[in-house]
C-alpha cells in the first residue's frame, strides 16, 4: 500500500494547514526577495553607463542590507510566534489519547483508555483532537505524518506530546524522520481517519480478543504459533501467546502493510515474510523462521484469519 | 582615490639579501627536512592537498554511490549498512576533514603575505596543527580496514551512538580519529588569531586590515569557542563507552539529549566557521575584479563579528523538533532569523561594489557571482527553517538537505573555487586557463542546481533524510533520478577543474606578479613567492595599498628605518615583527622557530593516546603521554643563542624596539591567553552538562548517594590558596630583581599546590559513590578530576619554573616564563573554587 | 588607553565599545535560556508571579536591562564615531568606534527578538 500524496503542501488537518499558510507566505516572500536580489545583481554586472554611483551606496547598504531584511524578517517572525500560538500543544478537549512507543525499527500504538494495543497503522475518527503520548523504547525515532503536521521526536527519557486533527478522510502516512540505525528507511507509520462511526467499529474490533481457530488448518496454525517462537516476542490476546518484545498481532490480518510497510499484507507476502524477514528487513530482530511448507501453510492461515 | 585600477604599481624592491634570506627561509631539503618542514607555504599547502584529498575520497566517491542507490525507488545497489556508512563519512569528512583544513590552509598559506609579514608566530605548532589534522584523518579512515565503519551519521546522536545500540569499534574511531582532527584545527586557530592581531606590517591599523583577515580572525576565535564544547562532549561520549560512565545512559540519571546540545553548540558555529572564509574570499575578489573598493567595508567587519558572536545562540534550531518548550523555541527561531540582517548587509555591500564598478569577466568573478545567487536562495530558505512550525515539517526531510547543500556548495564551494582560481597563479607561478575555468564553473553551477533544487519539493512531500530506500508510488522517482543526473554533472565539473590543474602544471605558463591589478599586499610579491616572502617589510598607509601607495616603504621616518634595517639584518636567524594590536605600531622583532622533528614527534604522541584508547590499551595513553612532554620539551628546548648580546643591543639602541631571540613575549603573553581560554572553555562545557544533568534529574543528589563531606575539599583549597599567594609573591620579588624571593615563592606554591591536589586526589579516591554508579557520580567524577588536571598542570610549570629559577635562569627583565605561569594559576584558581564550588555548594540549593 | 571621548569615563576604550554589545547579547542570550531550562525543568516547580509564569517576567525584565545597556553603550560609540574627524580614509578611532556602533544597534535588535516572543507564548 502507498500514500502518494503531496505531503506537507496538502494539508488535510487545522496543524499541517497552519503550517502550509506559513510556507506559502515564506515562498512568496522569499521568491520576491530572490527576484530582488537577482535583478540588481544582473543589472549590477551589466550596467554600461560609466557613471558614479557612489552616492547611492549608503541607501543601498541601509535599504538593501538592514531594512529590507529587518522588514521581511519581522514579518516572517510575527506570523512564526502567531502559527506557533495557534499550534495546540496541549489538547482542548476530551482527544482521543494514543501512546506510540518507536522501536528499531516498527511502531508500538496503544490506546490507554480504549485498550487497544496495534503497531505501525492505527485509525482516528474525523474532526476531533487527537492527542499522542510519544516515547522510545531504545534510540530516537521521529514521528511524522506530513499531511496532518509536523514531526516530534520520540525520546527513550522524555514522553512529548503532539496534538492533530485530520479533518478528511484518507491514509495518512510517513516514515521515522530521525535517523535510527540499519533500517531507519523501512519504519512506515500510517493513520487512517474516518467518519466517528467506522472509527467506533474499527475500535470494538480491536478491542475483541483474537479470532478463535475455527477449523483443522487454523486449529494447527496456533498450535505452531505457540509451540514455535513466534510466541515468545508476540502476543495474540486470547491465547497464551503474550510475547511483548514485536507488535501485538492480535488483529494482524486488519493491517494493511508487514514489517512497518516493507510489504503488503496479503497471503503469499506473509508467507513469505516469516520465512525470511532477514531478506526483506535485514538486521531486525525477527530471525528466519524454520517451518515445513504444512506448518507455513497452517501458521498463515490462521493469522489470516485475525481480524 | 575612488577609480579604479591605476597603471603604475607600486614601487617594489628587490634588495640583494633576497637569496640569502629565501635560504635561510627554505625548508631542510630530503624526505627528512620534508618531516622537519615548518614554513607557512608548505604546511598550507599540505593542508589544502590533505583536504582536497580527503575530498574526492569521501565527499565524492560516497555522494555518487549514495545518489546512484537513490535513483530509482527500492533499489539494492547497495545494502543498508553501506548506505549508513556512506552517509556518515560523507558528512563526517566533508565538515571535519574538508572544509575546514583547506581554508587553514588557505589562512596559513596566505596571511603572511596579505598581512605584510614574514611568518605565522608559532610556525611549529602550524606543522603540528597538520601533523595531527593528517594522522586524526588517517585513523578514522583506518576504520575500514577493521571493518567497523562509523554508521551513526556525522551527529552521531546518542543513545545510538552509545555502547548498546553500536557495540563495535565503529564509533571510537569516529569519536577518536575526529578528536586528534580536532585538536589540530584549535592549533591552527591560535596561529590564525595570533598572527592576524599581532604580525600585520607597520601601518596596518585594524582598520586597514584586509577583510580576508578580518574573516579569519572571527573564525579563528569561533572554532576554539565552537571546537571545545565538542572536544569535551566527544570526552563524555568516549567515557560512556569505554570507561562505563552513564552521561547518556537515561537509566542512571543521563540525559539523551545532553549529547545534541553539546554537538550543536559546536554544530552550528561550525557552519559559519565554514562560510565566514568563504566571505573573506568573496571580500576580496570582488573590488579585484569590479575594479572599485569594497563599499561599506566597516559594515563588513561589523556583519562578520556580528554573525560569530550570534552563531553561538543558534544551535537548538537544529533540535526544535525534540519538544522544546515553546519560549525556549521562540528565542532559539529569533536569534536565527535575525542573522538575515547581517547577512543581508554583506549581500548589499557587495552589491553595491558590483553596482559602482565595471566587472572584468575572469574565472574568479564567475564563481563569485554564482556564489552570491546560489548562496542567497540558500538563506531564504535559512529563514524558513528557522521558522519553528515550518521546521517541525522541513527538519529532517529533504528539504533541509537542499538548503544545507546550496549554503555549503554554494556559499562555501564556491568561493573556495573563486580563491583557487584567484590566488593559485600566485602560489605557484603558473597561469589556469581561463577557458576551462568558465567551463568548470558553469557546468559546476548547472550541476548543483539540478542536483539540490529537487530536493527542495520531494522533500516537502514527505522524503526523510538518511534513507537508504523510498518505495515506488509516492511521487517521489522523478526528482531523486534528476538529483542523480545532477550529480553526475557537478562531477564532469570538478573533473574539468582537476584537468584545468594539470594542465597549469604541465603548460608551465608563467604569470606577472599582479596579473590581476589586485590592490592588497601579496600581489606586490613575485609569483611564486620567496621562502619569506617579504625581505623587507613593506609599510601600509592604506586599505588597499597596490592602488593607494606609491611606494611600500615610507611611512614615519622609524619605521622606514626599521623595515629597511630588517632587509638587512638578521641574515642568520628568522627574525619577524611584532607589531601593536590596534594601530600596527612596532612592537618587537623576535625569532621564530625553524625546522623541527618535535611537531611530528609530538603529534605522533597525541594521536598515540587516542589510537590507545581506541585499543582499549590504556598503558599506551600513558606512553603517548610520556611522547608528548618529551616532544614538548624537545620543542622548546632553548638553541643556542645566534648572536650576541652586543649585535641585540646595538639593534635595540638603533630602533628603540626590542630584540628578542628566545622568543616574542607580547606573543608568548598571547598564547597563553588562548590557552587559559581554552581551558576556561573546556570548564564551562563540563559546568554545562552539570547543570543539564542537574535539571533533568528529580533528586540531586539521586538517592541512595549522600552528599559527600566538603571538609577534605576545603582544606585542600585552602592549600590551592596558599600556593596562589606564594607564587604571585614569588612574580613580585623577581619584578624587583629578587632571585631568592622567586625561589622562595614558587618553592612555597609548589608545596603547597602539590599538598592541596594529594588532599583532594585522594579525597576523590576515596569517594563512596563511582563514576559509573548514576550520572550525578558521573559528571562528579569527570568536574573534579577536570580540577585537579589544570592543577597539575600548574604543578608541573611551577615545578620547570623552580628548577630554572635554582639555574638562574630569570632575572629583572627576563622572566617572561614566571608571568605567563602566574597567568595560569589565576585561570587555575578560578577553575578550582567556581568547580568545587558547584560540585559541594550547589546541591545544597533547592 | 584613553577613554573614547574626553567627556567620557576612562574605561569606555574602544575594546569595550566594539566588544559590549556581542557580550551583552551573548551574556543575556544564555541566562534567559537557562532560566527557561530550570523554569520547565522536573528539578523546579512551576511558580508564579503576579499570576504570569516567573519564567516570561524575567525574561522580559532581563531584556528591558540588556536592551536599556546596548542602548546607552550604542549611544556612546555613535557619539564617539561621530566626534572623530572621519578623512577618507577613516581614522582608527572613528571606524573602531563606528563598528561598536553598528554591532550595538545590531544586537539590540537580536535582543529584541529574543525577548518579546515572552509576552505572547506559553512558556512550557
Amino acid at each position: 500500500m502507498s500514500f502518494a500524496s503531496a505531503g506537507s503542501f496538502d494539508p488535510r488537518g487545522p496543524v499541517a494547514s497552519e503550517i502550509a499558510d506559513l510556507w506559502w507566505l515564506m515562498l512568496a516572500l522569499g521568491t520576491a526577495v530572490f527576484a530582488l536580489f537577482l535583478y540588481l545583481l544582473i543589472r549590477g554586472l551589466m550596467r554600461s553607463d560609466d557613471k558614479e554611483a557612489e552616492t547611492g551606496s549608503r541607501w543601498f547598504l541601509l535599504g538593501g542590507g538592514v531594512v529590507l531584511p529587518a522588514v521581511i524578517v519581522t514579518v516572517v517572525f510575527a506570523f512564526t510566534i502567531a502559527a506557533m500560538r495557534a499550534i495546540p500543544t496541549e489538547a482542548s478537549s476530551d482527544p482521543i489519547v494514543i501512546e506510540i512507543t518507536g522501536h528499531q525499527w516498527w511502531w508500538e500504538i496503544e490506546y490507554p483508555d480504549l485498550g487497544i494495543r496495534t503497531a505501525n497503522e492505527f485509525q482516528i475518527p474525523l474532526g476531533r483532537e487527537v492527542e499522542l503520548r510519544l516515547t522510545s523504547a531504545d534510540v530516537i525515532h521521529s514521528f511524522w505524518l506530513p499531511s496532518l503536521g509536523g514531526k516530534l521526536d520520540l525520546l527513550p527519557d522524555y514522553t512529548n506530546t503532539l496534538i492533530l486533527q485530520a479533518d478528511e478522510p484518507g491514509d495518512y502516512g510517513g516514515m521515522c524522520a530521525e535517523f535510527c540505525g540499519l533500517q531507519h528507511a523501512n519504519m512506515a507509520i500510517s493513520a487512517r481517519a474516518t467518519t466517528p462511526d467506522s472509527f467506533n467499529q474499527w475500535v470494538s474490533g480491536q478491542q475483541a480478543p483474537a479470532v478463535a481457530p475455527s477449523d483443522e488448518l487454523t486449529e494447527q496454525g496456533l498450535k505452531v504459533f505457540l509451540s514455535r517462537e513466534c510466541a515468545d516476542c508476540h502476543s495474540i490476546r486470547g491465547t497464551p501467546a503474550s510475547g511483548d518484545e514485536g507488535p501485538d498481532l492480535t488483529h494482524l490480518a486488519s493491517r494493511y502493510t508487514l514489517g512497518a510497510g516493507v510489504l503488503d499484507n496479503n497471503t503469499e507476502n506473509l508467507a513469505d515474510w516469516i520465512s525470511s524477514p532477514q531478506d526483506h528487513k535485514p538486521g531486525i530482530d525477527m530471525e528466519d523462521v524454520e517451518l515445513t511448507e504444512a506448518e507455513l501453510e497452517a501458521l498463515v492461515a490462521y493469522l489470516e484469519t485475525l481480524e | 582615490m575612488s577609480d579604479v585600477s591605476r597603471p603604475n604599481l607600486p614601487r617594489v624592491r628587490t634588495p640583494p639579501t633576497d637569496p640569502v634570506l629565501d635560504e635561510l627561509w627554505s625548508d631542510p631539503p630530503g624526505l627528512l627536512g620534508k618531516l622537519k618542514a615548518v614554513q607557512n607555504d608548505a604546511i598550507g599547502k599540505r593542508l589544502i592537498l590533505t583536504g582536497f584529498f580527503f575530498l574526492l575520497l569521501g565527499g565524492s566517491v560516497d555522494s555518487v554511490v549514495m545518489r546512484l542507490q537513490l535513483a530509482v525507488p527500492n533499489n539494492d545497489l547497495v545494502s543498508p549498512q553501506l548506505y549508513n556508512e556512506l552517509f556518515t563519512n560523507h558528512g563526517s569528512v566533508t565538515m571535519f576533514l574538508v572544509i575546514l583544513p583547506i581554508f587553514e590552509g588557505f589562512a596559513i598559506l596566505l596571511l603572511p603575505l596579505l598581512l605584510g609579514t614574514r611568518e605565522m608566530p608559532f610556525p611549529r605548532l602550524g606543522a603540528f596543527a597538520y601533523f595531527t589534522f593528517l594522522m586524526g584523518g588517517l585513523l578514522y579512515y583506518s576504520a575500514t580496514l577493521f571493518s567497523a565503519v562509523p554508521d551513526a551519521g556525522w551527529f552521531a546522536y546518542t543513545p545510538l551512538s552509545g555502547l548498546e545500540f553500536s557495540p563495535d569499534l565503529a564509533i571510537d574511531f569516529w569519536v577518536l580519529g575526529l578528536g586528534v582532527a580536532e585538536v589540530g584545527a584549535i592549533a591552527a586557530a591560535v596561529e590564525i588569531i595570533i598572527s592576524v592581531l599581532k604580525m600585520r606590517a607597520p601601518g596596518m591599523t585594524l582598520s586597514r586590515m584586509p577583510l580576508f583577515a578580518w574573516a579569519f580572525l572571527v573564525t579563528a576565535f569561533m572554532i576554539l569557542f565552537a571546537f571545545t564544547p565538542l572536544i569535551i562532549g566527544s570526552m563524555l561520549l568516549e567515557l560512556d563507552r569505554g570507561f562505563g560512565t552513564q552521561f547518556f545512559n537515561v537509566d542512571a540519571g543521563g540525559s539523551s539529549l545532553l549529547w545534541q546540545h553539546l554537538f550543536w553548540i559546536f554544530g552550528h558555529p561550525e557552519v559559519y566557521i565554514q562560510f565566514l572564509p568563504a566571505t573573506g574570499i568573496i571580500s576580496m575578489v570582488i573590488p579585484t575584479f569590479m575594479r572599485k573598493k569594497m563599499v561599506g567595508h566597516t559594515w563588513i567587519v561589523g556583519s562578520m563579528v556580528a554573525i560569530g558572536f550570534l552563531s553561538f545562540g543558534l544551535w537548538a534550531h537544529h533540535m526544535f523538533t525534540v519538544g522544546l518548550s515553546p519560549i525556549v523555541g521562540s528565542f532559539f527561531a529569533g536569534a536565527s532569523m535575525v542573522i538575515a540582517i547581517p547577512a543581508g548587509v554583506q549581500i548589499f555591500a557587495w552589491l553595491a561594489t558590483i553596482w559602482a564598478g565595471r566587472p572584468r569577466w575572469g574565472t574568479p568573478l564567475l564563481f563569485t557571482v554564482g556564489f552570491l545567487a546560489l548562496f542567497v536562495l540558500g538563506g531564504i530558505t535559512g529563514v524558513m527553517v528557522a521558522s519553528v512550525p515550518f521546521d517541525l515539517q522541513a527538519h529532517d526531510s529533504y528539504f533541509v538537505v537542499a538548503h544545507l547543500h546550496y549554503v555549503l556548495i554554494g556559499g562555501v564551494g564556491f568561493p573556495m573555487f573563486a580563491g583557487v582560481y584567484y590566488w593559485l597563479p600566485k602560489m605557484t607561478g603558473y597561469s589556469l586557463d581561463d577557458r576551462l575555468g568558465k567551463w568548470n564553473f558553469w557546468i559546476l553551477f548547472i550541476g548543483v542546481n539540478v542536483a539540490f533544487f529537487p530536493m527542495h519539493i520531494v522533500g516537502l512531500m514527505g522524503m526523510p533524510r538518511r534513507v537508504y530506500t523510498y518505495p515506488e508510488g509516492l511521487g517521489w522517482e522523478t526528482y531523486n533520478l534528476i538529483s542523480t543526473v545532477g550529480v553526475f554533472i557537478i562531477v564532469a565539473g570538478i573533473g574539468v577543474f582537476v584537468v584545468n590543474l594539470i594542465l597549469s602544471h604541465r603548460r608551465k605558463v608563467p604569470v606577472a606578479n599582479n596579473p590581476w591589478d589586485a590592490p592588497t599586499l601579496e600581489w606586490a610579491t613575485p609569483s611564486p613567492p620567496l621562502q619569506h616572502a617579504w625581505s623587507i617589510p613593506p609599510i601600509v598607509t592604506s586599505r588597499y595599498p597596490l592602488w593607494d601607495q606609491d611606494d611600500l616603504y615610507s611611512g614615519s621616518e622609524g619605521d622606514e628605518a626599521l623595515v629597511e634595517a630588517l632587509g638587512q639584518w638578521p641574515l642568520r636567524w628568522r627574525a619577524v615583527l611584532a607589531t601593536s594590536t590596534a594601530d600596527a605600531e612596532p612592537e618587537e622583532v623576535f625569532r621564530v622557530g625553524g625546522p623541527s622533528i618535535w611537531p611530528l614527534i609530538t603529534a605522533f604522541g597525541t594521536v598515540t593516546i587516542f589510537a590507545a584508547e581506541l585499543l582499549k590499551l590504556r598503558l599506551g595513553a600513558l606512553a603517548g603521554m610520556a611522547v608528548i612532554v618529551i616532544g614538548a620539551i624537545g620543542w622548546n628546548w632553548p638553541d643556542s643563542p645566534p648572536i650576541t648580546e652586543e649585535e641585540e643591543l646595538e639593534f635595540e639602541m638603533a630602533h628603540k624596539i626590542p630584540v628578542r631571540v628566545g622568543g616574542s613575549l607580547t606573543v608568548a603573553r598571547w598564547g597563553m591567553g588562548l590557552m587559559n581560554l581554552f581551558v576556561g572553555i573546556a570548564f564551562m562545557s563540563i559546568l554545562l552538562a552539570y547543570f543539564y544533568l542537574r535539571l533533568d534529574n528529580p533528586a540531586w543528589p539521586p538517592p541512595g548517594i549522600e552528599n559527600p563531606s566538603p571538609l577534605a575539599i576545603i582544606s585542600a583549597t585552602a592549600l590551592i590558596g596558599v600556593a596562589g599567594w606564594g607564587f604571585r609573591r614569588g612574580l613580585r620579588r623577581i619584578r624587583e630583581g629578587d632571585g631568592d624571593g622567586l625561589l622562595r615563592g614558587t618553592g612555597v606554591a609548589l608545596l603547597a599546590a602539590l599538598g592541596g591536589v594529594v588532599i583532594a586526589g585522594s579525597h576523590f579516591i576515596g569517594l563512596e559513590f563511582s563514576s559509573q554508579d548514576h550520572a550525578y557520580g558521573s559528571v562528579f567524577h569527570t568536574l573534579g578530576w577536570f580540577i585537579l588536571v589544570v592543577t597539575t598542570a600548574a604543578i608541573v610549570m611551577t615545578a620547570l619554573i623552580v628548577y630554572w629559577t635554582v639555574r638562574g635562569e630569570y632575572s629583572e627583565r627576563r622572566h617572561v616564563p614566571v608571568s605567563n605561569v602566574g597567568f595560569f594559576w589565576t585561570t587555575a584558581i578560578i577553575v578550582w573554587v567556581i568547580g568545587f564550588g558547584v560540585l559541594y555548594l550547589t546541591p545544597a540549593l533547592t | 588607553m584613553k577613554g573614547a571621548t574626553t567627556d567620557q569615563p576612562r574605561w569606555l576604550t574602544w575594546h569595550v565599545l566594539v566588544l559590549a554589545g556581542p557580550v551583552i547579547w551573548y551574556l543575556y542570550f544564555w541566562v534567559v535560556y537557562l532560566l527557561a531550562e530550570a523554569g520547565c525543568s522536573r528539578a523546579f516547580p512551576e511558580t508564579q508571579w503576579f499570576g504570569v509564569s516567573w519564567v516570561a517576567l524575567a525574561t522580559l525584565l532581563l531584556t528591558v536591562i540588556a536592551c536599556s545597556l546596548l542602548a546607552y553603550f550604542t549611544f556612546t560609540a555613535y557619539s564617539a564615531a561621530r566626534s572623530n574627524p572621519d578623512l577618507i580614509e577613516p581614522t582608527r578611532e572613528a571606524s573602531l568606534y563606528a563598528l561598536g556602533a553598528l554591532l550595538g544597534a545590531f544586537f539590540l535588535v537580536a535582543t529584541l527578538f529574543v525577548g518579546v516572543p515572552a509576552a505572547v507564548l506559553d512558556v512550557c
